[in-house]
């Protein structure tokens, strides 16, 4: 996406810029949005990225909790199936991830809101382009909260 | 049905003259009602029945016999209950007696007219909605049988409510379940009417990290629910004692069914099926569909 229109999304959506939880796992996907850094790609910088060792160590209550802490937008990121550095760890966390997505989806909850990509070591620009597109996806979507007074 | 009540209690007389088992769960009468009865040995097993209302999940109170022999009454939702509970090690085989009774499928007691009068010819509108999707009615692995074997019923199709839900819109939905859940006082009683809910520590009462709110709302509440589905998901045997329990009425094992479904369709998988089936989050395909990912 071209500088000029990126401005042109936010600058429509106000000064608001979505707070993202990226959890990461530490042998592809933390690498690889490290090679993107050490590799100069520009990228959106609203995503705060939690290193954990495996995306299966992601449990839906991680993901549920940063959605009731601020967080606007929550993305899950492991090695592609078969890469996994456990072998089998990301093909666990497919299914659990997959059962709250039918749940988040069924609820009602805006798709956009939850996301996961596989991004491997050696795809800086994968993870560049991932982050680009939740960012601007969430620009749309505008801040999370289930009713505009609040909740609880 | 006179005949079955006897049956059943020669049988379970039998079980404790013989010595086989220290308890003996199933369902009792009294002033009317039919309800879940734990009878210790030496108790009265006259009020010992099985009847249309005998709708309660009796492998729930398995967990806190452990250790002790169990005579364990089990229709179909006891059975699917115990294939889940065998497949996670949660239950010890040569400590358990199932006495497998013919399910008449189970009244709802919410649906029954006034006048109570003749419970054994009421059509499947009076049914118990998980009734309506039973695909057995006998028990295959019974140790002991008592009654007469019933024939094999044709399961009803679809998720009524759920599709009823699903049919709207996300917002409406969002909206729906909001409503829903501003009900909820977090009593737990579908966590603790649930036979598969069976965690020493549960991660509502976890303090380092706190995952919920202590205090109640939508969201909180919401949330709740949703990892309460993710923990039964794939486990989940559709015996509705969370949505029978609420105080407030809130039919939470939609949340399940959209799971039961889910796991049906994209990995063939139906939670105690079979005493072999391990586990859907504990095993996986190379192949798992995946459609949401970027």
């Amino acid at each position: 996406m071209a500088e000029e229109e990126k401005q042109k999304a936010r600058k429509t959506a106000g000064t608001w810029e979505p707070n993202i939880v990226g959890f990461l796992c530490n042998w592809c996907s933390y690498a690889g949005a490290d090679l993107a850094g050490t590799s100069r790609v520009p990228y959106a910088c609203n995503v705060r990225i939690i290193r954990v060792p495996c995306s299966s160590r992601v449990d839906p209550l991680m993901i549920l909790r940063a959605l009731r802490e601020g967080a606007d937008g929550v993305l899950v990121s492991g090695c592609h199936p078969g890469d996994c550095h456990y072998i089998e760890g990301n093909y666990y966390a497919r299914r659990r991830l997959i059962a709250l997505k039918q749940l988040l989806d069924h609820v009602g909850l805006d798709p956009r809101r939850f996301r996961v990509s596989w991004v491997s070591a050696s795809e800086g620009r994968k993870w560049a382009e991932v982050v680009e597109t939740v960012t601007r996806e969430l620009l749309e979507a505008g801040p999370f909260r289930y009713e505009e007074n609040g909740d609880d | 049905m006179a005949t079955i009540k006897e049956e059943l209690r020669a049988a379970a007389k039998k079980l404790f003259d013989d010595d086989r088992i220290d308890y003996f769960v199933g369902y009792a009468e009294d002033y009317g009602h039919t309800f879940p009865a734990i009878l210790a040995k030496g108790s009265d097993l006259s009020r010992l029945t099985f009847d249309r209302k005998s709708y309660n999940n009796l492998a729930n109170f398995l967990p806190e016999l452990r250790g002790s022999r169990v005579g364990l009454v089990c229709k179909q939702c006891e059975v699917r209950t115990l294939n889940v509970l065998a497949a996670e090690e949660q239950i010890e085989r040569d400590k358990l007696v199932v006495v497998g009774v013919p399910c008449p499928a189970m009244i709802d007691p919410r649906k029954l007219p006034e006048d109570e009068a003749g419970l054994d010819d009421l059509d499947d509108s009076f049914w118990q909605e998980k009734c309506r999707r039973c695909l057995e009615r006998n028990t295959p692995f019974a140790d002991v049988f008592v009654g007469e074997r019933a024939s094999t019923p044709t399961p009803a199709e679809g998720w009524p409510l759920l599709e009823e839900v699903e049919a709207t819109s996300a917002e409406e939905r969002l909206a729906w379940w909001r409503e829903q859940m501003s009900l909820c006082i977090r009593c737990y009683a579908c966590r603790l009417a649930c036979p598969l809910c069976y965690c020493h520590q549960c991660f509502v009462e976890d303090n380092k990290p706190q995952w919920l709110d202590k205090s109640v709302g939508p969201e909180n509440n919401l949330h709740y629910h949703i990892i309460r589905a993710i923990h039964l998901a794939g486990r989940c045997i559709e015996c509705q004692e969370c949505s029978r329990v609420c105080p407030v009425g809130i039919p939470v094992d939609v949340l399940n069914n959209v799971l039961s479904r889910d796991f049906a369709e994209r990995f063939g998988y139906v939670a105690g099926e079979t005493a072999e089936a391990e586990p859907a989050l504990i095993q996986y395909e190379r192949d798992d569909k995946e459609d949401f990912i970027l």
